[in-house]
């Protein structure tokens, strides 16, 4: 599969700031005028320096920060959505189907079982549980989690193994568009590879990715472009 | 947790413009919003904010001073909740409704077994079954982690978690489309609490409860209610997305509120 | 013995009392089974000795009345006694002990065995008229219950029994349904004569007067004792039969004989178990009519 022309996200004119009000009002302006497109098969890896606005910018992809003018434009199913002034519920159901999110950490809910934070996306959509189960354990096994570990909620596991739940959590699903950030920070070189690996055979069967990677190595094997913050910002 | 949740249909609950006073202090005043079914919306805020004023409004026991609620009823459409007979609200509270009082205590009768307070909910609409009852109860104590064996307990016996997983059992025994919940974890152990909390998240998603849950705390809303109200003074000063309220608040006061959260 | 009292009204309350009385009464018929408040009066007898039933009785007596009164089905306790004795004195209207010959009937605790006629009144003496009051404490609550028919509570307590003893445990005054609508304690009757309250067709009339209240059944009214599927409503049963006249069907009694704990069983209804003596049946411990 390779790059189509077919949009998966378009971002227009996007601007971000933060006004921190206990702090005297203190504005923080992150990026503005930013535009960015990501096409099916895409692997857009964001670069800039720390406190560019790397992890901002996927956030508000996502829905999970809010932007103070443009908009985020996403292809769910045959509709756009723009995730910068959707509602609630319409943020929820792209989540659900469209797009995925690998977060730096882990956010670890008591109680519940590695494998059962993995199965989870899959429970969602309505797969049946048994099977739902089947292929998280797939994807533990293929990221070298043990399995005594999978029946054990991860708050507990150390850092490179709660991103790999994370990350199999992340992958579970055969979302068209995923986002990931930092998805190899924690892992070993043998690790990294398999990620490298689940990265590019996502992109190969069509999805849309965009990535923040600090590893060189990862980045050049499985980006297909590079955008850089600050000088796009500049550009416009 | 995210269940698909279809805003073509017609919201389970619209609240218009709900105010309540009392005499000339402002209970909570201008709150709007939708509930959809399968939806969780969070009501947080300190004390003093309102929240549980709305919340007492919201469930039909306190008679708003402006606004209406309506309620998308299962056989007549959508009903006013305040101007329908009392017959048929409490009839409502009955039955498609459940409300999870803080303090358990205040949701059970303390003087009856676990089964006959899972049971009076079906026997106060006609199930007159004695075998059917308490099979239904005991189905019910296995779901909320009770032992079955406890069924003939009188809740006075029973721990602080296990009343409010009682509490709950006994609302759910109607399969109610809509819960309240007033604090459900207030006051409970760290790993009571947790426990609850996974169990509410369950019932939640595999039985497509709407449910609207008042709290204090935070992490509590973040991992039940998939929106959230942030009250102050009696008023929503924001509202939005879960994640999206708690991770980029726009308000001061909210951003007070996250900032303030202890991490362990 | 029928010397009428001097200076004090016919059935000693006043005219407009009993005329109070008897509007009460009326509610309560037109409402089967509904507890209609009224302006219960200073008697000369304390609260918990009859004062609802004896109002009820002097609002409805007139001079032709033929009064039986009896107390735990017996006509010759002193309470029973003294009740049929006020009247006589205050009224000056003929008693009886036996039932077929009455037009009214007080009674504490008990319905006659020998079924009553269409045309008689039965007046019941009652302690407590609210039956969820032990469930319920608020009578604010119970109203609205009795009101919107929440009538929910009343079998958590039958549940509350069989869970506990594996049978109802209610033996007297036993919930009941008037006419599929209204939740009424029948009294503290012996669950025993719960079924003759059903389809009577005597007039039955309920006084409290602690309580401050009136209700009746109607003649030939639906009254359904509450059970489960399951676990259906069942009246006492005995093993014996009544010592004196042989009775099986009765309610019987436990009369303690020595200090050894001999004991036998005894109809509680004296007026049936002496006609049945007279006509000639004998039980084990009794005598031959003369």
């Amino acid at each position: 599969m390779t790059i189509t022309n077919k949009p998966m996200i378009i971002a227009e004119d996007i601007c971000k700031n933060f006004v921190l009000h206990n702090q005297g009002g203190q504005k923080i302006q992150v990026f503005n005028n930013l535009n960015l497109t990501v096409n099916e098969g895409e692997c857009v890896v964001l670069h800039g320096p720390s406190g560019a606005g790397k992890s901002t910018l996927m956030r508000a992809l996502y829905g999970n920060y809010l932007i103070g003018s443009g908009s985020i434009k996403v292809l769910h199913g045959h509709d756009w959505v723009d995730m910068s002034r959707a509602q609630p519920q319409q943020i929820l159901a792209v989540r659900k189907y469209t797009m995925g999110y690998v977060s730096q950490f882990l956010r670890a809910i008591p109680r519940v079982s590695a494998l059962d934070i993995v199965a989870e996306p899959l429970i969602t959509l309505g797969q049946d549980e048994k099977l739902a189960r089947v292929r998280a354990g797939d994807l533990l096994a293929r990221l070298r989690v043990p399995q005594n570990l999978w029946s054990l909620p991860p708050a507990t596991f150390s850092g490179g193994e709660q991103q790999r739940v994370n990350i199999a959590r992340g992958f579970a699903v055969d979302f068209p568009i995923l986002l990931l950030d930092e998805p190899t920070a924690s892992l070993d070189a043998q690790n990294r590879k398999t990620v490298t690996d689940m990265i590019m055979e996502a992109t190969q069967r069509g999805a849309a990715i965009i990535g923040i990677f600090h590893d060189e190595d990862v980045r050049t094997q499985v980006g297909t472009r590079l955008y850089d913050i600050k000088t796009q910002e500049q550009a416009a | 947790m995210n269940l698909g949740i279809d805003t073509t249909t017609p919201p389970l609950l619209s609240v218009n413009d709900i105010g309540v006073d009392y005499g000339h202090h402002v209970g909570c005043t201008d709150v709007s919003f939708d509930l959809w079914p399968g939806e969780v919306l969070g009501i947080v805020g300190e004390s003093g904010s309102g929240k549980t004023t709305l919340l007492n409004c919201l469930s039909a026991q306190l008679a708003p001073t402006r606004g209406t609620i309506t309620y998308e009823t299962r056989i007549e459409g959508a009903r006013d909740i305040f101007t329908m007979s009392e017959s048929e609200r409490r009839m409502l509270m009955r039955t498609d409704w459940g409300l999870v009082r803080q303090n358990p205590r205040d949701g059970l009768r303390l003087g009856v077994s676990a089964g006959a307070n899972i049971g009076e909910r079906l026997m106060s609409v006609g199930a007159r079954h004695y075998g059917d009852i308490r099979n239904e109860a005991a189905a019910w104590l296995e779901k909320v982690e009770i032992d079955v064996q406890r069924i003939d307990d009188i809740p006075s016996t029973f721990s602080g978690g296990m009343q409010q997983r009682l509490q709950i059992a006994r609302n759910l025994v109607t399969e109610p489309r809509l819960i309240f919940m007033d604090e459900p974890t207030g006051g409970l152990d760290v790993s009571v609490q947790a426990r609850l909390l996974d169990l509410l998240r369950g019932l939640v998603t595999r039985l497509g409860l709407s449910a609207i849950v008042v709290t204090h705390d935070l992490a509590v809303a973040r991992l039940l209610a998939h929106r959230l109200m942030v009250m102050k003074d009696g008023k929503v000063i924001e509202q939005g997305l879960t994640d999206q309220v708690l991770d980029d608040p726009q308000h001061a006061y909210t951003q007070l509120l996250v900032s303030s959260i202890l991490q362990p | 013995m029928t010397d009428t009292i001097e200076g004090y009204n016919f059935a000693y309350l006043d005219e407009q009392t009993k005329r109070m009385i008897r509007r009460a009464i009326l509610k309560a018929v037109a409402i089967p089974g509904f507890q209609v408040p009224f302006g219960s009066r200073e008697m000369p007898l304390p609260y918990g000795w009859g004062t609802g039933g004896i109002q009820v009785t002097a609002g409805v007596i007139g001079q032709d009345d033929i009064l039986k009164v009896i107390d735990q089905g017996a006509d010759d306790t002193t309470n029973a006694v003294s009740i049929r004795r006020f009247f006589s004195r205050t009224t000056g209207v003929k008693t009886t002990e036996r039932t077929t010959e009455a037009t009214l009937i007080q009674t504490r605790h008990r319905i006659p065995e020998r079924a009553l006629a269409d045309g008689q009144i039965i007046i019941y003496q009652v302690p407590i008229p609210e039956p969820l009051r032990w469930l319920e404490p608020s009578e604010i609550e119970t109203r609205k219950m009795h009101a919107l028919q929440e009538y929910g509570l009343m079998h958590v307590k039958l549940y509350e029994d069989i869970a506990r003893f594996g049978r109802i445990a209610t033996s007297y005054n036993y919930p009941v349904l008037v006419n599929d609508r209204y939740l009424m304690a029948p009294s503290p009757i012996p669950k025993f004569d719960n079924p003759k309250m059903d389809n009577m067709p005597a007039l039955q009339l309920f006084g409290a007067g602690r309580e401050k209240r009136i209700y009746a059944i109607p003649p030939y009214t639906k009254v359904k004792s509450l059970d489960f599927d399951d676990h259906p409503f069942e009246v006492q049963r005995w093993d014996g039969c009544c010592g004196l006249c042989g009775a099986t069907g009765s309610y019987l009694d436990e009369v303690i004989l020595d200090d050894q704990g001999e004991r036998m069983f005894v109809c509680s209804d004296t007026d049936y178990c002496e006609d049945r003596h007279a006509e000639g049946h004998v039980g084990p411990l009794g005598q031959a009519a003369e």
